[in-house]
């Protein structure tokens, strides 16, 4: 069993973190966000330069599904972007476009402020990544997005 | 670490296909209510049968399931009627008996009594009872077969203006026997009761995978021509047949598969036209007596078998992305199971009870490796 080292830090904030001009906690930097990142998904492959991350990594959010290579890219401190590599992302019969997408289809996982960058990606990115997922699958057999979510302009199809 | 959580997540991937099969039989099954309406109606038919005013009164009637509803492989119809079948036997030996007679005095009795009147249709070796809400019971009148002895039974032919031989009673007690549940039967003392519906869990994994054959039967055929489709009895007694007591459903499958693909090559082998497929209760009867005058629908179970087994053996072995071919094979009873768990799945994670591990399957929190936050899905559906 590998060391969770998020024990002996509650709600997935590193102990030596500190306050930062924003009023939130510093964020965390690309090697360790990679550190943890490959603490915890030892199958992921991590590179990192002075501000940026690169992370790929396999995701089979259920024993029947896909196994999925996904792609983290994150530049401090926006927001993680995560594309589906392989396989390609399909339309459900009947559907235009994929739900919970941005532009590019770059999943939509979260809702400000669910993460900041002071909280540690593997903790909470990448957990969202296997739900949607998941959630995507049942999409493509049934058309129904069951995993709720945030509608910005609630009416459309 | 879910108390009360019936969310099972297997991790291996024959395990998760199997939890999504027995998924899918519960979709197939008799709904709870259409099942306790069945067993109504077969009570109401069985009181005027043994009633004062019926003609078949005196002779000690007993009237009992067959087919798929005493078989426990009853599969919910894609569209149209669903048709339960029965017996109704009189103590009397068949040469007592003029088979035309018989079945013209139960179409009669049925035909001109207050509940069934207008619902009575006399088909070949039955008298169809047609209920409005798509649901047909066939009885079938049957008289004893006292040279054979046994549960053999003689039942009457239309087409060909007499007697015609059946073993229903036999054929059960085979089939229980090919899903190596052995059980005495109990002598039949008038009416025999509808065995109560079994849930899937309890199922002997050959039922199980009689429903999924028989599912994708229905599907397949109505896609080209539901008239060339294989009857259940012929496909029933092949899976039985070829069953080699697997636990596993899927591996079930697998194998009744490959059996039956293995029966035709040798019915090739041998040159004949096609496979005959005997009942196991009376070798007499030729089930597939039908595929005689219709090449046409050999032909279709032919190729339909071989397609569904050369997708299985692929699909087994395939270890994940099984979604799609599922719906394919057995519609959408699979898209119901897989929205059911995307419903458990999306409360539990609401209450923080899921998570994921390095692999990045979902787990149950307590084999959770990371457990998932709260999130919200951004951007449109």
């Amino acid at each position: 069993m590998l060391l969770v080292p998020q024990r002996s830090c509650p709600r997935g904030r590193t102990p030596f973190m500190g306050k930062n001009s924003y009023g939130g906690q510093r964020p965390l930097t690309p090697a360790q966000q990679a550190y943890f990142l490959k603490l915890t998904f030892p199958g992921f492959r991590v590179v990192t330069a002075r501000s940026e991350l690169r992370c790929v990594g396999r995701l089979q959010p259920t024993a029947t599904s896909d196994k999925y290579t996904v792609e983290l890219e994150y530049k401090v401190p926006s927001r993680p972007r995560v594309r589906v590599l392989r396989p390609e992302l399909r339309l459900a019969e009947g559907r235009t476009k994929l739900p919970h997408v941005f532009p590019g289809n770059e999943l939509c996982l979260y809702t400000s402020p669910e993460w900041r960058p002071d909280q540690r990606i593997d903790q909470f990115i990448v957990p969202w990544i296997s739900f949607w997922l998941f959630f995507y699958e049942v999409w493509l057999v049934s058309g129904e997005w069951l995993g709720g979510g945030h509608e910005p302009s609630a009416g459309k199809t | 670490m879910i108390a009360g959580s019936a969310l099972s997540l297997p991790q291996s991937f024959a395990d998760a296909l199997d939890e999504l099969l027995y998924g899918v039989c519960e979709q197939l099954q008799l709904t709870d209510a259409r099942y306790d309406m069945a067993v109504g109606r077969y009570n109401t038919l069985n009181r005027v049968l043994e009633s004062g005013e019926s003609p078949f009164r005196y002779f000690r009637p007993e009237i009992y399931p067959q087919g798929s509803m005493a078989l426990g492989t009853t599969v919910e119809p894609i569209d149209g009627p669903h048709d339960l079948d029965f017996v109704l036997q009189l103590s009397r030996d068949h040469n007592t008996v003029d088979p035309m007679d018989l079945i013209e005095t139960l179409y009669e009795f049925l035909h001109q009594h207050g509940i069934y009147r207008s619902m009575t249709k006399k088909k070949n070796r039955c008298v169809r009872i047609e209920y409005a809400d798509e649901f047909y019971m066939d009885v079938l009148p049957a008289c004893l077969n006292s040279a054979v002895g046994g549960t053999c039974i003689k039942v009457p032919d239309c087409s060909v203006q007499g007697w015609a031989d059946s073993n229903p009673l036999g054929y059960i007690d085979w089939f229980k026997r090919r899903t190596r549940v052995l059980k005495v039967r109990q002598i039949l003392d008038r009416a025999a009761p509808i065995p109560p519906q079994q849930a899937v869990a309890d199922k002997e994994t050959l039922k199980l995978a009689v429903q999924l054959l028989k599912r994708w039967r229905d599907l397949y055929y109505a896609k080209s021509d539901v008239s060339l489709a294989p009857i259940s009895i012929v496909l029933t007694t092949l899976a039985a047949h070829s069953y080699r007591g697997e636990r596993s459903v899927s591996e079930a499958l697998a194998s009744i598969l490959r059996g039956v693909v293995e029966l035709i090559d040798e019915s090739r082998r041998r040159g004949e036209k096609r496979l005959r497929v005997e009942n196991p209760s009376n070798p007499a009867e030729d089930l597939s007596e039908r595929w005689d005058s219709n090449q046409a629908a050999y032909e279709a179970f032919e190729s339909g078998i071989r397609a569904f087994e050369a997708r299985w053996s692929r699909l087994v072995v395939r270890d994940g992305s099984v979604d799609g071919e599922l719906k394919a094979l057995f519609g959408e009873p699979v898209a119901t199971v897989l929205k059911k768990r995307a419903g458990q799945f999306q409360e539990l994670r609401s209450k923080g009870k899921l998570g994921i591990n390095p692999s990045g399957a979902i787990v149950t929190g307590s084999a959770a490796f990371v457990s998932a936050r709260p999130n919200t899905f951004y951007g449109e559906e």
